[in-house]
């Protein structure tokens, strides 16, 4: 068992607190089949020990990173993930609160694990505050992960835009304070209709952002996403693009139950 | 925010991304600050392939760094495992100074971090702020200031009984307009008897991902 990176500084009232999806996608990620498949993707050098430049570091993305504890555990323990530890990472969220959060929670897990071994943890690069992968460059994302907002909705909250640090302090504007905090936590549940607007987005320009060679996603969906449905549209992106479910948890009946899907090339 | 994140980023409009002078972006009042990292010559050198290198020189440059070399330095291929530190144990001349790049660019690319300022798209102008080291990505119509798309700005001194009229005329001017273009306007009431202004605000619509 990998450790899980600490988020006690994470301010839970306005930034999504880790829970039980978050903890699905840790355990997918680390289970023996997608280490097994991770390792073999991106293999840093082949086996006679030849540098290879068609292998670079991989770049991972979290879209929408919220505590960071996802892209903390992926880009401190890239070694046991992935078989290499040269592992860039960003990530990304609408929510600057959480931005600062996502650094603070992958640079200290990354500090603990080379507290154990030097090289064994990757780096970041940043945290972006950004709408998905607004600023990302096409084709350069060898791994993305996605938590999104999954919870079915009349619709997906417009962003209203509150800056952190404008001098206005809790006790001051205790009111205005509470609402901003409400709106940032319903922007990381509510999905809109079927829970799915936001995913929609991202995955429309999924193609484009991924490696044409590496790229791999891992998307989590809840059951009222209708997974089978997303599964069976990104098979009609064609033969380059491959699509499995790869973990599962929750309640047998209920819409909670949640689903990880892993959309890859090849 | 690592200066080698600029290399990876575009401008977040959607319109901006086929064209070639949005990338990369352009540091503006850049405030750097150095962090401690520990050299790791393996690591960078499976970095480097994915630099634009191009790109790379037009930032570093931007930032005053003036002496990354022109050419991507080459990677020597270790014979042996790729954790041994080969370079630093050799002692001619030419790795040696090769080793001083990799250094150079070990501190310029990874341990050199933007804190304060602005990122700016060559395309459409945009800037983007950077604050205590996290860029804001969020476009104007997530922000709620429009301002930056503002075309045209004009006022109409309307009668009292043209109010209705003068209503119907910019809703359907909205209509024609929909799709690339906004129209909004704020009325001002001046007296019971001498009507109203209307102040009319055209604006592009900002374009995004959807």
């Amino acid at each position: 068992m990998l450790p899980t990176p600490s988020t006690s500084h994470v301010d839970t009232n306005r930034i999504y607190e880790p829970a039980e999806d978050s903890f699905l996608l840790l355990d997918t990620l680390s289970s023996e089949a997608e280490t097994r498949f991770l390792t073999q993707r991106f293999a840093g050098h082949q086996p006679t020990g030849h540098y290879d430049d068609s292998h670079p570091s991989p770049l991972v993305l979290e879209v929408g990173s919220g505590s960071g504890v996802v892209l903390a555990f992926v880009t401190a323990h890239a070694h046991a993930i992935f078989g290499r530890a040269d592992v860039i990472a960003l990530g990304t969220d609408v929510n600057t609160f959480a931005c600062e959060a996502t650094k603070q929670t992958v640079t200290q897990a990354c500090q603990a694990t080379k507290e154990e071994d030097v090289d064994g943890a990757g780096i970041l690069l940043a945290t972006l505050s950004a709408d998905l992968a607004s600023p990302i460059r096409d084709g350069i994302t060898d791994l993305l992960i996605f938590n999104p907002p999954y919870v079915p909705s009349p619709a997906v909250p417009e962003l209203k835009y509150f800056k952190p640090g404008t001098g206005i302090t809790d006790t001051e504007c205790t009111s205005r304070t509470f609402e901003e905090d409400s709106h940032l936590l319903q922007l990381s549940y509510d999905g809109g209709v079927d829970g799915i607007e936001v995913t929609n987005r991202l995955l429309e320009r999924l193609p484009d952002l991924l490696n044409l060679a590496r790229g791999t996603a891992y998307i989590l969906l809840c059951a009222q996403n209708k997974p089978g449905e997303i599964m069976q549209r990104v098979r009609g992106w064609g033969d380059a693009w491959s699509v499995a479910a790869v973990g599962h948890s929750g309640k047998k009946a209920g819409w909670e139950k949640l689903q990880i899907i892993r959309i890859w090339r090849g | 925010m690592k200066i080698l994140t600029v290399n990876f980023l575009t401008c977040a409009v959607k319109a901006c991304k086929t064209s070639s002078l949005s990338f990369p972006l352009h540091f503006k009042d850049a405030e750097l600050e150095q962090s401690d990292i520990e050299y790791n010559a393996s690591f960078l050198r499976n970095i480097l392939p994915r630099i634009d290198w191009e790109a790379f020189k037009i930032t570093a440059n931007e930032l005053g760094f003036t002496t990354v070399p022109s050419e991507k330095p080459t990677i020597s291929a270790p014979t042996t495992d790729l954790s041994t530190p080969d370079i630093v144990n050799t002692t001619s001349h030419t790795e040696v100074s090769h080793d001083k790049v990799m250094r150079d660019l070990h501190t310029l690319l990874l341990e050199t971090e933007v804190r304060e300022g602005k990122m700016v798209c060559g395309n459409c102008g945009h800037e983007y702020r950077i604050k205590e080291g996290i860029a804001n990505f969020l476009l104007p119509s997530h922000l709620g200031e429009l301002s930056p798309f503002i075309l045209v700005i004009f006022t109409l001194h309307l009668r009292l009984d043209l109010q209705e009229s003068a209503s119907c005329l910019l809703s359907s001017q909205a209509n024609l307009w929909k799709g690339s273009w906004l129209i909004g306007c704020s009325l001002t009431e001046h007296g019971p008897s001498e009507g109203y202004s209307v102040k009319v605000h055209v604006w592009r619509r900002p374009q995004m991902e959807h």
